[in-house]
Order: structure tokens, then sequence, then C-alpha cells
């Protein structure tokens, strides 16, 4: 568990305040909190893909092996059919590195500190 | 300047409403889907694209499912005037129209179109007024915009790019009408992402 990046500088908070505008192009199918058509993002990082209990996801993502660290968000999110083959998670992709950098600095503060995850 | 100054909820019923409560997409979507000549026939793509089509599309129609429950929980809260209720409900059938479309396409692909989940875990105690209500919906149609608009580029095949465009089309103008509604620039920028 300790390989996981977490965000400490101080361009961080300017990172997650990004990082939440660009989550708008997600909140069509997630919520942090609570399961859509997407799986809750609440505690994200360190899981296991596949792993919000409660959530039908497809086989090609439980099986997928993935645990989501800021290496293999980055990955996913620039192409999830690529990184997923067989998802149905249908969104295109971020292509910008820095975008998806603060879309993942945001994920990542989506843990049990964040209010909005308890 | 006064932030206190109470915004218009609603513009006046003829404006919000337009002049004609009938549902308009019907047509060009069908006329749209109509020109594939039957998306499962024409194709000439493998049926792994195909099937990445069917998974995306019904990823599109689970969302649609979504909209289509959150206008009921809207109309049946009891917070919704009148106008705002018609607004709501002809919203509610076009999400409705565009199920019907997608999940036509998605047997035409040889799928299995999604159902409705029995549940759906919505901030129901957030929804206090019918301003909230507004809010509410402009956000999910503001997701709905922006899923269509990651989802395009994913279709394999260019006709069901185009009907989606449509949904798109579609649900922004709804967003900019709940906008609206909400005292908010219904069209706030050029570009939207
Ligand atoms: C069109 C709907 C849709 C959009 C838009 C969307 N997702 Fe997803 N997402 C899904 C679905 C559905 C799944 C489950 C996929 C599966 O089971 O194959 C998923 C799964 C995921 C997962 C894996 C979660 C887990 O618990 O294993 C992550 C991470 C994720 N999405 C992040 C995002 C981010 C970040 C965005 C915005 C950039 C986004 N998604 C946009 C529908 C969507």
């Amino acid at each position: 568990m300790c390989a996981l990046a977490t965000v400490t500088n101080a361009d961080s908070d300017m990172d997650v305040r990004e990082g939440k505008r660009i989550y708008t192009q997600c909140t069509g199918c997630h919520s942090p909190d609570y399961n859509r058509t997407g799986p809750k993002h609440c505690g994200i990082l360190g899981r296991a893909a596949g792993g919000v209990k409660n959530f039908e996801y497809t086989k090609a993502m439980s099986n997928s092996g993935i645990i989501w660290t800021s290496a293999t968000l980055n990955q996913f999110l620039l192409s999830p059919f690529n990184t997923v083959p067989g998802t149905s998670m249908g969104f295109s992709g971020i292509a910008s590195e820095r975008e998806r950098q603060q879309l993942i600095a945001y994920l990542s503060q989506l843990d049990e500190r964040n209010a909005l995850c308890n | 300047m006064s932030n206190e100054k109470k915004q218009p909820i609603l513009l006046d019923r003829r404006s919000f409403l337009g002049n004609t409560g009938k549902i308009v997409l019907s047509g060009t979507a069908i006329a749209l889907m109509s020109g594939m000549s039957s998306a499962g026939a024409m194709s000439t793509d493998s049926s792994d694209s195909q099937e990445q089509d069917v998974r995306i599309l019904n990823t599109a129609i689970g969302a649609e499912h979504e909209a289509v429950a959150a206008y009921q929980l809207g109309a049946e809260s009891g917070l919704l005037s009148k106008g705002v209720l018609n607004v709501a409900l002809q919203f509610q059938g076009h999400h409705k129209e565009h199920i019907e479309l997608l999940a036509s396409t998605v047997g035409k692909l040889g799928g299995t179109a999604i159902d409705a989940k029995s549940y759906y875990d919505f901030p129901v105690h957030k929804l206090k007024r019918e301003k909230d209500v507004l809010t509410f919906a402009a956000g999910l149609e503001r997701g709905a915009i922006s899923a269509y608009a990651g989802a395009i580029p994913l279709f394999d095949n260019s006709d069901l790019a185009k009907a989606a465009a449509s949904i798109l089309a579609d649900e922004a103008m709804h967003w900019a009408i709940l906008r609206q509604a909400l005292g908010l620039d219904p069209v706030p920028g050029a570009f939207f992402s």
C-alpha cells in the first residue's frame, strides 16, 4: 500500500480545484459518493478495479487485475477502452496529461477524510 | 449589486414553454436512424466493434433511465409549479424517446438493451424547493451532454455518432432552459466540455 502517490505540495490545492472542474466530464455517470451509471469514486485510490460493492461491473473490469493508483488511473483515463478492452465506460478519454493529473489529484482526495465520502 | 435580489425562477410561461408542448426530437431522430438502413445489416464492422458500440449505447441508455427517474422524482415531489411541471414532463418524454431510439439501435446491432434500475440513489434530502429540483435536473442534463460528448468519438459507426449528437443537442437545449429558469446564464460559453 505504500506506493500510492499522495498529493502534498502547494500546487496540489489548485490541481484539486481544476480536477473538480474537469470531473464535470464524469458526472453524467459518476458521483463521488453514490453509485449511478458508473460506480462511486470515494476511496478509489488503492482499491482494486471492480471493487465497489453493489455495483455491477463488466467482467472486463472485474477481471482486469488493476489496482487504482495514480499511474493506473492515468493510463485508464487516457483511453478507457484500450486500457480495459470490453469496459462499458463509454468515454473516449482525456488527452491532456496535465488535465489527467489534475483529475487524479481530485479523485485522490476522495478518501475517508473528505466530508463528501462520509 | 445585490445577490439577495431574487431571480425569477421562471420566465413568462409562453417563452419558457415555447408555443407548443410538442416533442420534436423523435421525427429527426427516427429519420437519422432510418437512414441507417439497419445498422447490423449494413455494417462491415467486426463483431468486436459492434459489441463495443452496444456497450456504449447501453451505458447511455442507463444514464437516460436515470434522467427519466429523476424527472419522475421531481414531478412527484410536489415542489414544482404547474408550468415547471409541464416542462419537466416534456423533458422526461424526450429522455424516454432517447431510450426508445437507443434501445432499438441496440436491438439492430444484435444486443439487448438494459432496463431501468429498480432503485436510484438520488440526493432526495437536498430537494426542498423548486429551485433545488431544477438545479438537480440541470446537473443531470449537463452531465448527460458531457457523457455524449465523451462517447461520440468512440462509435465505430458514424451513423451512431450522428444520432448521439442529435440527442446531445436536445439535452443541451434542456440544460439551457433549466439554467434560464434558475436565473443563470443559459449559454455560459462558446464551448462545452
Ligand atoms: C458514459 C458514462 C461514464 C462516463 C462519462 C464516465 N464513466 Fe467512469 N465508469 C462508467 C462505468 C459504466 C464504469 C464501470 C465500467 C465497467 O464495469 O466496465 C466506470 C468505471 C470507472 C472507473 C473504475 C472504477 C472501479 O470501481 O473500478 C473509474 C476509475 C472511472 N470510471 C473514472 C471515470 C472518470 C474519472 C470519468 C470522467 C473523466 C469517468 N469515469 C467518466 C461510466 C462512465
